[in-house]
C-alpha cells in the first residue's frame, strides 16, 4: 500500500494475527512498530500539529476496537490505512462541527472567517488587530483562544478560567463587537 | 514516543483479549444465499409450488427484468453492506454499491417502463390489499437475512454505519422480493412495482434505522 514494506507487512501481519489470539507482547511490538507510520499519516491530514498526537492515539483505539475485523489471509496494510483514515475523518468531521456548533452564524460567516483568513499566513491585519484591541478584555480572551488559538471551547475555557458557557457567551459578544467595529471602520 | 502515547501503548497490549475474527465475506454471502433458498421453499410451500410464474416470465420481460433487478439489489447490497462493515474493503463496497444501483434501474426504470407500456399494464387489477400481501411477505421472507446481515453490520468495524445498515436491509428485503417475484401469480404491472418492487425496498430501509440507535449503543460501548 506504498507505507508499509513487504517486510514490514509480513512482520505486522504476524503479529497482529498473534494478537488476535490475545499474544499482549506481540501486539505491544505491533503497536510500536506502527506508532511512526501513523504520526506521517495522521501529521499529512491533520491542519493542527497540536492534535495529530492526540489523533494517532485514537488511531490505535481504533485498531485495538476493531482488530477482530482483520482477517488473516488478507493483507495487513488496506485494513490499517482504512482505520486510519476513518479515524482522521472522524477528527476531522468533529473539528467541522465543533467550529460550526461554537460560532453563531453571523460570526461564522463573517468575523470568524475574516480572522481564519487573517491569522494563517500573515498575521492579524491592522484593523482586526485594532478592533481586537478595543473588545473588553474577557471578550477579546475568549476570541483570541477559540479563533486564534483555535482551542475547543472546553480548553479555552479552562485557559481562561471559567466555565464553557460562560466563555461562549464572551466570544458571542465579542464576535458581534467586532463585527461592529470593523463594519463602523468600513463605512468611515 | 510521548507520554501519554507510551501509557496508552503499554494498556492496550496489557489489557489485551483474544478476540475470534469476523467470519470471511464469502461465507457470509453463501450463508445468506441458503436462506434465500430456504425462503425460497417456504414461499412455494406457502402459495403452493406452481408453473404459472416462470409462464410468466418467458412471456413478459418485464417481469424478468424486475426479477433481475432485485436479485441485483440483493446481492449488491448485502455485499456492500458485509464489504462495509470490515476496514480495508473500499472495493467491494464500491462494486456492491454499483450492483445496487443498476439492479434498482433495472428494476424500476426498465422493469417499470416494459411493464406499465406492455400487456401488463391492463392485466389484473391493481388491488392495494394484494401488494400489501405481497409486500409484507416480501418482508417477511427477509428478516433471517436481515438479522444475518444486520448483526454482521453491527459486530464489525463501519466507517458509514447508517449507510451500511440501509445497504443490508435492503439487500435482504431485495432477496425477500425476489422469493415473493418467483412465486407470485398476478400478472400486473402496478401490483409487481408496489408489492414487489417498491414496498419491500422501502420497507426494508424504513426497518433499517431503528438499528442505528444500536449501532451507536454498540460502538460507544466498545469504546468504554
Amino acid at each position: 500500500m506504498g507505507w508499509l514494506s513487504d517486510e514490514c507487512e509480513a512482520r505486522c501481519r504476524g503479529w497482529m494475527i498473534a494478537a488476535q489470539g490475545g499474544d499482549g507482547e506481540a501486539y505491544e511490538r505491533l503497536l510500536r512498530e506502527l506508532l511512526p507510520l501513523l504520526r506521517r499519516f495522521v501529521g499529512g491530514r491533520v491542519p493542527e500539529a497540536s492534535a495529530v498526537e492526540d489523533v494517532v492515539q485514537n488511531v490505535l483505539l481504533s485498531v485495538h476496537r476493531a482488530r477482530h475485523t482483520y482477517r488473516s489471509e488478507r493483507p495487513f496494510g488496506p485494513w490499517l490505512r482504512a482505520v486510519a483514515r476513518n479515524a482522521v475523518m472522524d477528527y476531522l468531521r468533529s473539528r467541522q462541527r465543533r467550529v460550526l456548533r461554537e460560532l453563531p452564524l453571523e460570526a461564522a460567516a463573517g468575523v470568524a472567517g475574516e480572522l481564519a483568513l487573517e491569522t494563517r499566513p500573515r498575521g492579524l491585519s491592522p484593523e482586526l488587530r485594532s478592533a481586537l484591541e478595543r473588545l473588553p478584555s474577557g471578550q477579546r480572551e475568549a476570541v483570541e483562544l477559540i479563533q486564534i488559538q483555535g482551542l475547543s471551547v472546553a480548553e479555552a475555557a479552562r485557559r481562561a478560567g471559567v466555565k464553557p458557557g460562560a466563555l461562549k457567551v464572551r466570544a458571542h459578544r465579542g464576535y458581534r463587537a467586532l463585527r461592529g467595529l470593523l463594519a463602523e471602520r468600513e463605512e468611515l | 514516543m510521548s507520554e501519554p502515547t507510551e501509557r496508552l501503548v503499554q494498556s492496550l497490549a496489557s489489557d489485551l483479549a483474544a478476540v475470534r475474527p469476523l467470519p470471511p465475506l464469502r461465507r457470509m454471502l453463501a450463508g445468506i444465499g441458503g436462506l434465500g433458498l430456504v425462503a425460497l421453499g417456504f414461499a412455494f410451500g406457502l402459495r403452493g409450488a406452481s408453473l404459472q410464474p416462470f409462464q410468466v416470465a418467458s412471456s413478459h420481460p418485464a417481469y424478468l427484468c424486475i426479477w433481475i433487478g432485485l436479485l441485483a439489489v440483493a446481492v449488491g447490497g448485502l455485499v456492500a453492506a458485509l464489504a462495509g462493515a470490515v476496514p480495508g474493503r473500499r472495493v467491494a463496497v464500491r462494486t456492491g454499491v454499483a450492483l445496487m444501483t443498476a439492479g434498482a434501474l433495472l428494476a424500476i426504470a426498465v422493469g417499470g417502463l416494459l411493464a406499465f407500456t406492455g400487456a401488463e399494464a391492463g392485466g389484473a387489477a391493481a388491488a392495494p390489499r394484494a401488494a400489501g400481501i405481497c409486500a409484507s411477505l416480501a418482508l417477511a421472507l427477509g428478516i433471517p437475512a436481515a438479522v444475518v446481515g444486520l448483526g454482521f453490520v453491527l459486530r464489525g468495524w463501519p466507517a458509514r454505519p447508517l449507510a451500511c445498515l440501509l445497504a443490508a436491509a435492503m439487500g435482504a428485503g431485495a432477496l425477500g422480493a425476489c422469493v415473493t417475484h418467483m412465486t407470485c401469480v398476478q400478472v400486473d404491472a402496478l401490483h409487481w412495482m408496489l408489492g414487489h418492487v417498491l414496498g419491500p425496498l422501502f420497507g426494508a430501509a424504513l426497518l433499517a434505522l431503528p438499528f442505528q440507535v444500536l449501532a451507536r449503543s454498540g460502538r460507544r460501548a466498545r469504546a468504554a
